[in-house]
């Protein structure tokens, strides 16, 4: 692999802090994938300081957008940096937060001591602050340069502006900015099971676990079991699975899995004609998601049911602005969340039906079977679909106000006929067809431009007639359950998993398959295998790479 | 440049300002300052030079923008009509393609990489930084913003500039959250009569260089690749650092600097009248930024590459009618396609007017400016690379000749990124990678 | 007019209200049920701009105050004093209020008693066409009687049309021209009010022309605006309050897509904010059901005028300013052109013909889980 070899070569002209042996080491011979640093999201930031500092704190400004790679979003934390836009942000949201943590609205609760001299610094006072709020922000215990080196902003800081709180407002802002804090490291160590190895550091292993389960930063008692080498025993580990996914806490993990998996943050820059789509507005946007959330914890965590039933229940949860885009009367209590079953016969079973499937994949104006396809392929079944030549000749496709195509399957003719587009085209369209009884808002339609809609397709050789038909097909297809596996792997490794993995995603299946697809049975088996948190030796750049930058120079 | 001292130590000298002594004790952080580069800004003589880039997607219809002849230029084309008051203080590029080098094509990215960073890359993940940065690591570094993003269409990912490959730098999608951003409480007016340096500037500069020691330790457990990432992160950390040492220092007059009207909140979408209105106050809010010294790189990102925009009531957006609408018979080139790109070439014309319309001393903002279009394609409707539109617009404090139209009919449209950054003072005589790479300078415009 | 049809391009869906999803076969003759819920509400002021008011439209309320003060006794520095800033809102003193609240005898509220001055007079609509209802049956008989001008019929009724059209902003002026005062007031109050909701009952179905049960209630909700923000959302769900002072039940009938209904009384309550209630006499409404299955359509009938002068004089002098409707003459007009319901003792009729649109849009309409046994049995007496 590239970088280790660079990374070797720097090596062997530098002193290092490592025994030499390791230097002979080859990533993957030494088994797990290559080290991921991601970048924590909006929503992990917000809940770390939700849970360190309460709901009451507020967190304002922009984030840095996200990438998606391979499919995740929690791929592409390791792909992203800090732009200089996406700093200043981040400083502005640090000192925010940082000066509500410290107000006198906060102070008494949040702040575990009181100043000698509120006008002064107080560097006990400062320490014991900074370093108990430290270790939750990075994970770990703060070693002693990082202390000193804290306590002595807070000092700098309240001498500056003359006020303890001030400053210390100062330093804990520096630590929400701190790639320390914003980067989830993977620490190695050897691994003392398997002589040869590397696994995650018991705080590296904590984090892990942590954002995995709950999309949050180890809790108090988490850190606590790694500080005891807990997580190093199996039954040690597994306790602390147990509890996690015991608690209520485990909702907004699953709930932020298949947010990401199933592509919602797309949702901010959908746009819907407001004169096409009258019915389609902002809170429709929203609930939505929020109706494909809650059937699928009910399913999974709550009824404890078979994963495939997602894509074929009836029984969903719905508010009122969602009940008026379906079409149904609904009464909820207070303008709320009520649930809800479809009758029987109703083509509108499972998520895949749902609004917050179809109208997110449509375009603005019209529905798409090709994305709504594509959507199936890639989204539900981790099956890749090759782009698209960039020399199609697109004059076959013609004018789609021509009288003759007033339906989505006329217009896509072509894309079934001709040879070029065939290829491509047969694996999506048929499936999206499935679908035209939803218009591009997600309401149900039975014609479009006064044509009524035929909306058989098929799956993979399974044919059906309306959408439940293709739920069913989806249901049945052996790729949507092995892909939630290897989504939940990547998802928690935060990176594909490496070729020497791939008999452990099997097990991780076949377990899934025959355990009656419970999704919790899942969670726990990977947050279990040592194969989560194995990982290549620790990387030996003592020295940082020579910098382009001749500021860099100047800093030091 | 005087040398700085690398041992003084920030916080002992903050200690020191702070216990009542004059802002100037901590000088030496401050000379680099006076523009070597150019000019000194503080006795008003010539301003400091402008890059801009204006991004828009699908390029133009094929054949109706292009000049009749190669040379100064009698006229405009019809599809560059909107553009035709500039016509004097602009320049078109025609002929200029991107190369794939048997690599595929990958449709609205290909194009816009190629011009914009010299390189197509193999997949669809960028891996080089746009000419934008690479201008900017020059002439932007003594600005309180080292460059200026807005995207137009309210996704803050159709920003073109990167910096490195796996990300964009997000552009501002608010105009209200712009206006803040420069002319909210951090801003320093340039003509305001008293200035007081706020202690707390200074305290969080300082405090900041605990930030720069914990990228130091972290990167030492980080492999090659992570290291680049964080590299990234610490130019951005320079920037910050360097805004706080700007704020507390006085900022040299600058007469065309006139603080604009508060921005209210506004819708935000594809819509194209949202677009338009949203481009509008931001290319009002980045003349000002620029005439108030505030940067001296701006970046606009009308749509992007793939083009959302659409008609409200409309069933397709600028991009589906770029495939599925046919070539109109008797006219020739696809008539729904030439309104959207009417529109948006009127949009640029509002944007380089706007420019033009700042008087700074007896020339306008404009002049000092060296903008340069982007676009993703050179025939849309069949993700063609060949002929794709250039433009540039103003001649960078007189670095650049206008008015002229340069036909090079089959060369890499990376010659115009080589060009820009060779006049903006980056020290790079060859750009590109593979049939990309270029030595060539489009020599007709450069003066 | 806020909205129009127009706006709303063809959608060319069909609608499937739970209750009718199993009826609607083609060919029977099955009972179906339609709802509704009222989107739009104003005054029924028909204008082309230039042949309901050719004797001009009634003066500003800065031209009229100065009028109204100089026949008061004011002399002209003080009233240009007191106008100077006009209207002089946000905080700046308005000193011309004390002034003009008392401009009848320079002692009693004149809105409270318009009588205590002269009647200022108002220039009234005499233009050929208004929105309404031929309530006394006299057709094209009837004095200042109007033609409706989408059906044609003679003998419309309206009154109170006929006072207040030629006020400027009460004109309801055709596209481009800006929403009438009333208009944006119901589109603040829309959004705070419980919603207004009609129930078609078609016993022989709504593709056949038959009788039809036509019942109008309020919500427990207020309505949503969809994403256009102009209309309420379709196909939302309310529940029935159950207070029977806003329960009606009207008979009727539906030939093609207009629905038609009369009831010899009809309120519901509204808001003080245009006005505490709407009660009809002699109520008949008539609506078209369009293929997207929204509604446009009017409602009429006689109303105590009482009501509607109140409606305004309640705030005093800040509608009148803010709208330019002098109040006294309002009153007087009102008073005047009053057509129906005499009082025994005096013969002043206390009521006056009205009109109003309304566009509505679907709706599920559910049984209130609110009920209370007290508010059931009341319902059940009426």
């Amino acid at each position: 692999m590239l970088h280790v070899k660079k990374a070797l070569a720097v090596a062997a002209l530098t002193l290092t802090v490592c025994s030499t042996a390791l230097l002979a080491a080859d990533d993957n011979k030494a088994g797990g994938g290559p080290e991921v640093t991601r970048r924590l999201s909006q929503e992990q930031y917000r809940q770390v300081v939700a849970d360190l500092f309460g709901p009451s704190i507020k967190v304002g400004g922009r984030f840095e957008p996200d990438i998606r790679r391979d499919g995740l979003l929690a791929m592409g934390a390791s792909q992203v940096s800090v732009t200089a836009s996406g700093l200043e942000e981040y400083d502005k949201i640090a000192r925010n937060v940082a000066a509500q943590v410290v107000s006198e609205a906060h102070r008494d609760t949040l702040i575990p001591c009181t100043p000698a001299n509120a006008k002064q610094p107080d560097d006990a006072c400062a320490g014991k602050f900074l370093s108990e709020t430290g270790r939750m922000l990075y994970r770990r215990p703060l070693t002693q340069d990082e202390l000193t080196g804290r306590i002595k902003v807070a000092n700098d800081a309240a001498v500056g502006l003359k006020d303890f709180y001030s400053g210390l407002g100062i330093a804990l802002a520096t630590m929400l900015e701190s790639p320390k804090f914003l980067f989830r490291q993977e620490i190695a160590e050897p691994d003392t099971e398997h002589s040869g190895q590397y696994r995650m550091d018991a705080y590296s292993k904590a984090s892990q676990l942590s954002f995995f389960l709950w999309n949050a930063a180890p809790d108090p008692e988490l850190l606590a079991a790694a500080e005891k080498g807990d997580l190093n025993t199996q039954s040690g580990l597994a306790k602390q699975v147990d509890r996690m996914i015991a608690s209520p806490r485990v909702q907004g993990g699953v709930r932020a899995f298949f947010t990401d998996m199933l592509g919602f943050d797309e949702f901010e820059t959908l746009a819907k004609d407001s004169m096409i789509f009258p019915k389609f507005n902002t809170k429709v946007a929203k609930d939505a998601q929020e109706q494909t959330l809650r059937t699928i914890t009910n399913t999974l965590l709550v009824e404890k049911g078979d994963y495939r039933d997602i894509f074929t229940t009836r029984e969903t949860f719905l508010s009122p602005v969602l009940a008026s885009v379906y079409g149904v009367p609904l009464v909820a209590p207070a303008g709320n969340w009520a649930p809800y079953t479809f009758p029987d016969g109703d083509p509108r079973a499972g998520i895949v039906s749902q609004i917050a499937f179809v109208a997110l994949h449509s375009h603005p104006g019209r529905s798409s079977p090709t994305l709504r396809g594509k959507a199936v392929r890639e989204v539900l079944l981790c099956q890749k679909v090759p782009t698209p030549p960039a020399n199609v000749n697109f004059t076959l496709v013609q004018d789609t106000k021509n009288p003759q195509y007033k339906t989505a399957r006329a217009r896509l003719h072509a894309h079934a006929t001709d040879a070029t587009c065939a290829g491509c085209h047969k694996i999506m369209d048929p499936i999206g067809l499935g679908l035209e009884a939803f218009d591009s808002g997600g309401s149900l339609r039975a014609a479009e431009n006064g044509e009524t809609l035929d909306t058989s397709g098929e799956l993979d050789g399974m044919k059906f007639t309306d959408a439940a038909g293709l739920a069913k097909a989806v249901h049945d297809d052996p790729a949507a359950p092995s892909c939630v596996v290897t989504r939940a792997a990547s998802y928690g490794l935060g990176r594909l998993p490496a070729k020497d993995e791939t008999d452990w995603v099997k097990s991780l299946q076949a377990s899934f398959k025959d355990g009656g697809y419970r999704f919790p049975a899942l969670l726990r088996q990977i947050a279990t295998s040592p194969e989560f948190y194995r990982v290549g030796p620790p990387q030996m750049g003592a020295l940082d790479a020579p910098s382009k930058l001749a500021s860099e120079e100047i800093h030091k | 440049m005087i040398p700085i001292n690398r041992n003084m130590n920030r916080r002992r000298v903050l200690r020191g300002m702070l216990g009542g002594a004059a802002v100037t004790v901590g000088l030496p952080f401050l000379d680099c300052f006076l523009d070597t580069n150019g000019v000194a800004l503080a006795d008003g003589q010539a301003l400091p030079v402008v890059y801009g880039t204006w991004f828009w997607g699908l390029g133009l219809n094929p054949g109706r923008w292009e000049p009749a002849k190669p040379g100064k230029m009698e006229a405009l084309n019809v599809e560059l009509q909107p553009l035709a008051a500039h016509k004097d203080k602009m320049n078109v590029f025609s002929g200029m393609k991107a190369f794939l080098d048997g690599k595929p094509n990958g449709v609205h990215f290909s194009g816009v990489q190629g011009m914009l960073t010299g390189t197509v890359p193999r997949g669809m993940t960028a891996d080089k930084p746009s000419v934008d940065t690479l201008i900017a690591d020059v002439i932007g570094t003594r600005t309180r913003f080292r460059s200026l993003e807005v995207c137009c269409a309210g996704n803050p990912s159709h920003s073109q500039s990167r910096r490195s490959g796996a990300v964009v730098n997000p552009g501002e999608i608010s105009p209200a959250a712009l206006y803040t951003r420069i002319f909210g409480p951090e801003f320093t007016d340039p003509n305001a009569a008293d200035f007081k340096p706020d202690p707390a500037v200074l305290v969080r500069r300082s405090a900041l260089t605990a930030v720069a020691d914990d990228r130091q330790t972290f990167m030492k457990t980080l492999g090659a690749a992570d290291k680049a990432r964080l590299d990234e992160y610490f130019t951005s950390l320079r920037g910050l650092e360097q805004q706080l040492e700007l704020q507390a220092q006085k900022p040299a007059p600058l007469a065309a600097c006139t603080v604009p009207g508060k921005v209210e909140e506004s819708p935000i979408g594809t819509e194209i009248e949202i677009v338009k209105k949203n481009h509008m106050l931001f290319a009002g809010l980045l003349a000002h930024a620029l005439a108030c010294g505030q940067t001296q790189v701006v970046n606009v990102a009308f749509s992007d590459a793939t083009s959302s925009l659409r008609r409200a009531g409309g069933t397709q957006t600028h991009h589906e009618f770029s495939h599925e609408e046919p070539v109109d018979a008797v006219m020739g080139y696809q008539p729904t396609l030439a309104w959207f790109f009417n529109e948006i070439m009127t949009q640029l014309a509002f944007y380089v007017t706007t420019l033009d319309s700042i008087k700074e001393g007896d020339r306008t903002l404009l002049d000092r400016c060296a903008i340069q279009t982007a676009t993703d394609l050179g025939y849309a409707k069949l993700h063609g690379l060949e002929n794709m539109p250039m433009l540039t617009f103003g001649s960078g404090n007189g670095r650049l000749k206008t008015g002229i139209h340069v036909a090079a009919q089959g060369e890499p449209t990376s010659r115009l990124g080589l060009t820009m950054q060779q006049v903006m003072g980056v020290p790079v005589s060859s750009w590109g990678t593979d049939s990309m790479q270029t030595s060539k300078t489009i020599t007709e415009i450069v003066a | 007019m806020l909205q129009f049809d127009s706006r709303r391009a063809a959608r060319g869906r069909m609608l499937l209200s739970v209750a009718t999803a199993a009826l609607l076969v083609a060919g029977t003759a099955a009972a179906e049920t339609k709802s509704f819920v009222i989107s739009y509400l104003t005054d029924g002021n028909w204008s082309d701009g230039k042949t309901d008011c050719p004797a001009g439209l009634n003066m500003s309320a800065i031209d009229f105050y100065r009028r109204d003060l100089a026949k008061a006794g004011y002399k002209h520095d003080e009233i240009e004093a007191a106008l100077k800033d006009f209207p002089g809102e946000g905080g700046l003193k308005q000193p011309w209020v004390p002034m003009v609240v008392t401009r009848g005898n320079h002692k009693d509220n004149v809105y409270a008693h318009p009588e205590t001055i002269e009647d200022p007079g108002m220039i009234e609509v005499t233009g050929k066409y208004s929105y309404g209802f031929n309530l006394d049956g006299k057709g094209a008989a009837s004095p200042n009687s109007f033609e409706e001008p989408d059906t044609h019929e003679k003998g419309v009724n309206n009154k109170l049309y006929k006072v207040e059209g030629c006020i400027r902003s009460y004109r309801g002026l055709p596209p481009p021209g800006r929403p009438s005062l009333p208009e944006n007031l119901w589109d603040v109050l829309r959004d705070v009010m419980p919603a207004w909701l009609i129930t078609v009952d078609a016993p022989n179905g709504f593709g056949k022309d038959g009788p039809v049960t036509i019942t109008w209630d309020r919500a427990l909700e207020r309505i949503t605006r969809d994403a256009s923000g102009a209309v309420a959302q379709a196909d939302m769900t309310y529940q029935v309050d159950p207070d029977p002072r806003s329960h009606n039940e009207l008979k009727g009938e539906i030939k093609g897509n207009v629905i038609t209904g009369m009831a010899p009384a009809w309120k519901m309550v509204l808001d003080p904010y245009l006005q505490p209630d709407i009660s009809f006499a002699n109520m008949h409404m008539r609506m078209t059901v369009a293929a997207d299955g929204s509604v446009r359509g009017t409602i009429g009938g006689y109303q105590p005028w009482s009501t509607i002068y109140y409606g305004f004089a309640d705030q005093g002098h800040i509608k009148e300013y803010a709208g330019s409707i002098n109040l006294p003459a309002l009153y007087y007009a009102l008073k005047r052109e009053a057509d129906f319901d005499p009082d025994p003792k005096t013969g002043q009729n206390r009521q006056i013909s009205s009109a109003y649109q309304i566009e509505a849009v679907p709706a599920f309409v559910a049984p209130s889980t609110n009920r209370t046994a007290q508010a059931d049995s009341e319902t059940k007496a009426r």
